[in-house]
């Protein structure tokens, strides 16, 4: 297994007073699996993602467990998380501009990763991150490298963004809501290249989102997400049909469907 | 005669020198009848709300008309009064409530002054009771009235919004994206709480959305925006079961749902963007 969280808890102290807000969080991604975490916003979807990779300080207490790769994430020392963080794992947020550093040019950003972190000559990451914008499919990567965040539109960034996730050859991708800003078509485009970086790498991939038809069309599995604690587990074949609990079909029922006609 | 008439608008964005204008908006035409609810569909830059902002006053045009309500929209107009009566017959509700509502002011003191900017009422108690119309309208309680925006969720702010632009009694409401930004089940109750006023005041909604699911269940008609140009306009049910341009069912073959194949999107889309090119529209 890639992650597995077993009874994460977590609480943030408010006034001298524990405030528990995940409350025993259960989910796990393997190789090869698109796996789905869905919920209104405060359900915990992002303290989770963050909780697993250990972005909190002392400030939360966690307790439970959470493997990566093997690696156990709580308790782990700084050198641990750090490793699990730049060689395992990588993360991929909504908003690309925040991301990426405005005044450096895109290459420079991207390559630093490698030559910083991994030691890689400046040339040879340049040449990766080159080959890696074309797989996402980026047109005339040798010209973007160059080019400044600015210069690009949205899709095109969270693409960029995507490159830099997949430059150190992670098993795992978080991604939390990061096709919730794009239009659909280029959303449609997004998960088609997580799709294939899956099938072809044998990536594992966690999809953080509030859109549960999105999740309900790609995934294979989806965890329902609601005050941090898992309510439901939808799995294939399936997922929306199984779903009893409450909160899941309230959900389903009230989330706007398109109506097509039965071509499709 | 429709509520609201937009004939052949027009507006180019100049930019820099170096790079080629942008025409936001492409000799666009269409109507809003009284009580109706038009969606306005396309992607972020297909200028729809470059429209929703020159409908209100916000933004200029280059060329065009737009007839509300029997008056022209683009003439200047001069005086308060005249500005004021204008102002309130179309009124706008934002994605981000946030940006809209003053954070010192409870919720009440918000209506009370959109009402006395506007001499709707003539007296304390007048105003008073009015407040509780529209709170009640909106599903806000009494306690409620009392609180400042910070202390209300993000779906109660947004109706606190809609309670504001309905306060000045308008005939249309441009709604951008005004449900975008909600979880899905406030979103839900909003959607309803709109749809009851349309049925119940007969106000007309020109609604933006890049969702074509909540644009499916509000609207009765959609326009279909592409690089500022209206591709495809008609019943929405027409228009989003069986589009007959090639943007529109790129567009519905995009959003999510059973059988969703993020692949086929893509080769459609690419076959679409081929198409543009052979075509050299733009």
């Amino acid at each position: 297994m890639l992650m597995e969280i077993r009874d994460l808890r977590l609480s943030f102290e408010r006034d001298g007073e524990p405030v528990e807000i995940l409350h025993g969080v259960d989910l796990e991604v393997a190789a090869g699996e698109l796996v789905g975490l869905v919920g209104e916003s405060g359900s915990g979807k992002s303290t989770t993602v963050r909780a697993a990779l250990r972005l909190y300080g002392d400030e939360a207490a966690l307790d439970g467990s959470i493997r990566i790769d093997g690696t156990e994430m709580i308790g782990a020392g700084a050198d641990a998380v750090r490793g699990v963080r730049a060689e395992r794992v990588a993360l991929v947020q909504q908003d690309p501009r925040a991301a990426l550093n405005p005044v450096r040019r895109i290459g420079d950003s991207l390559a630093e990763r490698l030559t910083r972190v991994h030691g890689w000559t400046r040339q040879r990451a340049l040449a990766r991150i080159v080959e890696l914008l074309g797989s996402v499919g980026i047109s005339q990567p040798e010209y973007r490298v160059r080019q400044y965040p600015h210069e690009l539109s949205g899709g095109m960034l969270q693409r960029v963004v995507i490159a830099a996730a997949l430059s150190t050859d992670p098993k795992l991708i978080l991604a939390d809501e990061a096709t919730s800003a794009l239009d659909v078509t280029t959303q449609a485009e997004v998960l088609a290249i997580f799709q294939r970086q899956i099938r072809e790498r044998g990536l594992g991939m966690l999809l953080i989102t509030h859109d549960l038809h999105l999740a309900a069309a790609t995934c294979d599995r989806i965890y329902v997400l609601r005050e941090g604690e898992v309510v439901e587990t939808l799995a294939r074949p399936g997922l929306f049909s199984e779903a009893t609990h409450p909160y899941t079909r309230t959900l389903i029922e009230t989330a706007p469907v398109m109506i097509r006609r039965a071509e499709g | 005669m429709s509520l609201v008439e937009v004939t052949e608008l027009h507006r180019v964005f100049r930019t820099a020198r170096s790079a080629a204008d942008v025409t936001a908006v492409n000799r666009v035409s269409f109507a809003i009848e009284a009580g109706e609810a038009v969606g306005l569909v396309g992607e972020s830059g297909s200028g729809k709300s470059t429209i929703a902002r020159i409908l209100m006053g916000l933004e200029r045009a280059d060329a065009g008309t737009v007839v509300i309500d029997g008056e022209d929209r683009l003439r200047r107009v001069r005086g308060r009064s005249e500005r004021l009566r204008r102002a309130r017959s179309v009124q706008m509700v934002f994605q981000d409530p946030n940006g809209t509502l003053d954070r010192h002011l409870t919720v009440g003191e918000t209506l009370r002054r959109a009402l006395k900017a506007h001499r709707m009422v003539d007296s304390r108690a007048a105003a008073q009771a009015r407040v509780g119309e529209l709170l009640d309208r909106v599903r806000l309680t009494e306690r409620q009235s009392r609180a400042k925006p910070h202390e209300l969720s993000g779906g109660q702010r947004q109706r606190i919004a809609i309670a504001r632009a309905l306060a000045l009694e308008p005939r249309l409401v441009v709604l951008d994206e005004a449900v975008s930004a909600l979880d899905v089940s406030v979103q839900a109750q909003v959607l309803d709480l709109l749809a009851e006023i349309q049925r119940d005041s007969g106000v007309g909604y020109l609604f933006v959305s890049h969702d074509l699911a909540v644009i499916q269940q509000l609207c009765q008609r959609a326009l279909v925006l592409f690089r500022g140009a209206v591709v495809e306009q008609g019943d929405v049910d027409r228009v989003l079961t069986s589009p007959e341009h090639a943007y529109t069912k790129l567009l519905v073959a995009s959003t999510p749902g059973p059988g969703w194949d993020p692949e086929r999107v893509v080769e459609a889309r690419m076959s679409f963007t081929q198409r543009m090119t052979v075509a050299g529209e733009g």
